[in-house]
């Protein structure tokens, strides 16, 4: 059997997830692409005699990319070397889609066109004429509606003829543009990393583009060469945009009289006032519907579930195996109890399975089909001015919604932005301004079930005005250029539900392969400082701080250290000592907690992301951060009754 | 239909136009070319804010600042 590699490319939200669920049913694995946190889906199809390895790559509107999610994309193509590349592009608006047909002709890959969506052009009186779009760009192409499963047999039937045929593309460029092409490559000759090889044509293009990440090539181009770059670059920019014009005449037919587009309700979008109140009234229903399940879910697992059954027998079994000692310990704990035993099974499986996983689950369904339902994207628009005043844009809302869901996640969607300083700035205020939704669920069980809702509110209070201050002051020590918010709105759509519930699977998957053993080693650890009596050598190191600065009794010190490792465990131990803590008292812990450092997970995520020198920066802002409000919040604790 | 001679601004724009030139700077002409905007295609506004633009070019809504807009001129179709 012959094994293949096919690469699913387009731009964002044209269908290439629903065309890769297609092709290769629920066996797909999710992976972080190297040395990123960009999410690389692959999976499997078996036709005929060829085994191939599907690959969904990042949307992308260009092949010179503008963010980190569009490099990626890029570099599959020069890491994995395809055999064929299947761009998949919207029947409803085809010239956008072709100027990346033809920048991906450069590469002299193979590739099918899917003109995905068909039905809705359908819908639209929107007619694309197969042979004339083959016959112009001299590749196969397929119509498409994956939703609806119409045309996938018909692709796939096409990707086995055309590998077995072999064909490369060609894209006839006028003679100038072609012999400038020919000078930037011959003067790279020798130069091109091994990963680039057989790419020099395309590499020659992105550095006639001035591509950012090509930028070092242009010192063994000669003056000359380099001077005139910019008004090739322009002429190539021309060439393209005018021929893909040129082919979607040729091959589209549209009505005379304007189809209708769904955007009532889009209008309103950029309303000052209306914008703003509508999205706001939505996130906050969404987050709060969320959290509401959650809670509920958080309820009555433990109580039908886990005490009733699961804890008692587990705990009977290694009391049986192993009496006593140090493994006991670490399995179950020394004593029974959620927050108090901290072992491996009891502690750690009741956090993974009980507690992470269940939040995860609603979080991820809600994210999907906020996703598909085309709800995401939009919450850019009416957000980006008040964002715009904290150094980040509308864009920065989707991570920073994530990231009320789980800081891991909400870090890894700061992929998709433009800017390092949205991205530093998105970060860190999730760090410590946005608790996770497993720290939120023991946030209202501790604060607002033990004191009132009230001051679960003044928390959120706090934490904004934490994060608007951080975010000012960010936005004017970095200044940087201010990347412009350019974002194209995908249609209105209904989710469908098994797209919706495949993608849940592939993220629960990947947090249980990677995610798990980071929260267990993190209860594993705690144990560990409590059975060698660590945590309270560590504790009696902060107890000056927290007695002197935020006014608190000082074994509130161990909870900060556990926090360290999990937020929530850390908020749960406060409910140890709650009768001792008066409300203020309370209050001042938890938004000390939330705000001083990030879990272990968190930490990590930031570490791969930003490097070691800008995590210690963002630890430096979070201490002056914690200190500040930790103590205004300590005074009045001392002041108020 | 009829095509207006006198560029405007694309912030500027009160309903359908032309793209008729685009003064950026290549880095953003890039960007706005892979979307979709170049000059010659057809755009219709579909709502401002304050900063803000909504526009819909061929059949595809795409949100803009307005200081972006504003480097992007048209010629505007009297229908």
């Amino acid at each position: 059997m012959k094994s293949l590699k096919v690469l699913l490319f387009g731009h964002p939200n044209v269908g290439k997830s629903v065309v890769f669920n297609e092709l290769t049913g629920m066996y797909a694995t999710v992976s972080n692409y190297p040395g990123t946190t960009v999410e690389i889906y692959k999976g499997r199809l078996t036709v005929d005699d060829f085994a191939s390895t599907v690959i969904d790559a990042p949307g992308t509107y260009s092949l010179i990319p503008t963010n980190l999610a569009e490099s990626v994309a890029r570099r599959v193509i020069f890491d994995e070397r395809p055999d064929i590349i299947v761009h998949i592009v919207d029947a409803t608006s085809l010239c956008r889609h072709l100027y990346l047909t033809l920048e991906l002709m450069i590469l002299g890959i193979p590739i099918i066109l899917a003109v995905n969506q068909v039905d809705r052009a359908e819908k639209m009186h929107i007619e694309v004429d197969k042979e004339a779009l083959e016959k112009a760009l001299g590749v196969p192409v397929v119509l498409m509606a994956a939703v609806e499963g119409r045309g996938v047999k018909e692709l796939i039937d096409t990707i086995v003829k055309e590998v077995e045929r072999g064909r490369k593309p060609f894209l006839k460029m006028p003679r100038d543009l072609e012999e400038a092409l020919n000078k930037i490559e011959k003067a790279l000759k020798g130069t091109l990393q091994k990963r680039y090889e057989g790419f020099s044509k395309a590499v020659a293009y992105y550095i006639m583009l001035k591509d950012r990440e090509f930028r070092d090539l242009c010192t063994s181009l000669p003056k000359s060469l380099v001077d005139g770059l910019e008004e090739s670059g322009i002429k190539m920019l021309r060439f393209i945009t005018t021929m893909a014009e040129e082919i979607a005449s040729s091959a589209v037919r549209k009505p005379p009289i304007k189809a209708p587009l769904a955007k009532g309700i889009d209008r309103y979008l950029v309303h000052p006032v209306l914008g703003v109140t509508v999205m706001s009234i939505l996130t906050f229903a969404v987050i709060w519907g969320s959290l509401m399940m959650i809670h509920g879910i958080g309820h009555i697992i433990p109580c039908k579930i886990f005490y009733p059954f699961y804890d008692s027998f587990i705990r009977g079994v290694i009391e049986t195996f192993v009496p006593g000692g140090l493994i006991h310990d670490l399995l179950v704990g020394e004593s029974a109890g959620i927050f108090s035993s901290l072992g491996l099974l009891t502690t750690g499986v009741f956090f993974v399975f009980f507690m992470i996983l269940p939040c995860l689950i609603v979080l991820y369904l809600m994210l999907g089909i906020l996703e598909d339902s085309g709800l995401l994207p939009r919450l850019s628009v009416p957000y980006n001015r008040p964002l715009r005043r904290i150094g980040m844009s509308g864009e920065c809302i989707c991570p920073l919604i994530a990231g009320s869901g789980c800081s891991i996640v909400g870090i890894f969607l700061t992929r998709t932005l433009r800017s390092d300083k949205e991205k530093f700035i998105a970060s860190i205020v999730q760090w410590f301004g946005i608790p996770c939704m497993a720290e939120q669920v023991m946030i209202w069980f501790v604060l607002g079930g033990g004191y009132g809702s009230i001051y679960v509110f003044i928390l959120y209070l706090v934490l904004l005005m934490s994060i608007i201050l951080v975010g000012f002051l960010l936005d004017r020590v970095l200044g940087g250029e201010r990347v412009p918010l350019i974002l194209e709105l995908p249609v209105w759509r209904r989710p469908k539900m098994s797209n919706v519930v495949r993608k849940t699977f592939i993220r629960l998957k990947h947090f249980i392969t990677s995610g798990v053993p980071l929260v267990l080693m993190g209860v594993l650890m705690v144990n560990l400082l409590y059975y060698t009596g660590w945590i309270h050598a560590i504790a009696g190191v902060l107890s000056p701080v927290i007695s002197e600065c935020f006014r608190l009794p000082s074994d509130v010190a161990v909870s900060l250290v556990v926090g360290v490792l999990r937020k929530d465990i850390a908020v749960g131990l406060l409910k140890a000592i709650s009768v001792r803590l008066t409300a203020l008292q309370m209050l001042t812990a938890i938004t000390v907690l939330t705000l001083y450092f990030p879990c272990i997970g968190a930490l990590m995520t930031t570490l791969s992301e930003f490097g070691v020198k800008r995590t210690a920066i963002m630890i430096i802002i979070m201490t002056f951060v914690t200190l500040l409000f930790g103590s205004l919040l300590g005074l009045a604790s001392s002041i108020l009754p | 239909m009829s095509v207006r001679e006198n560029l405007v601004g694309l912030s500027g724009l009160s309903s359908r136009g032309v793209i008729a030139e685009i003064r950026c700077r290549f880095d953003l002409v890039k960007r706005l070319a892979s979307i979709g905007i170049i000059s010659g295609r057809e755009v219709k506004v579909i709502g401002k804010g304050k900063d803000i633009i909504l526009i819909e070019i061929e059949n595809t809504m795409i949100v803009l600042e307005c200081k972006t807009a504003s480097s992007i001129l048209c010629k505007g179709i009297k229908s």
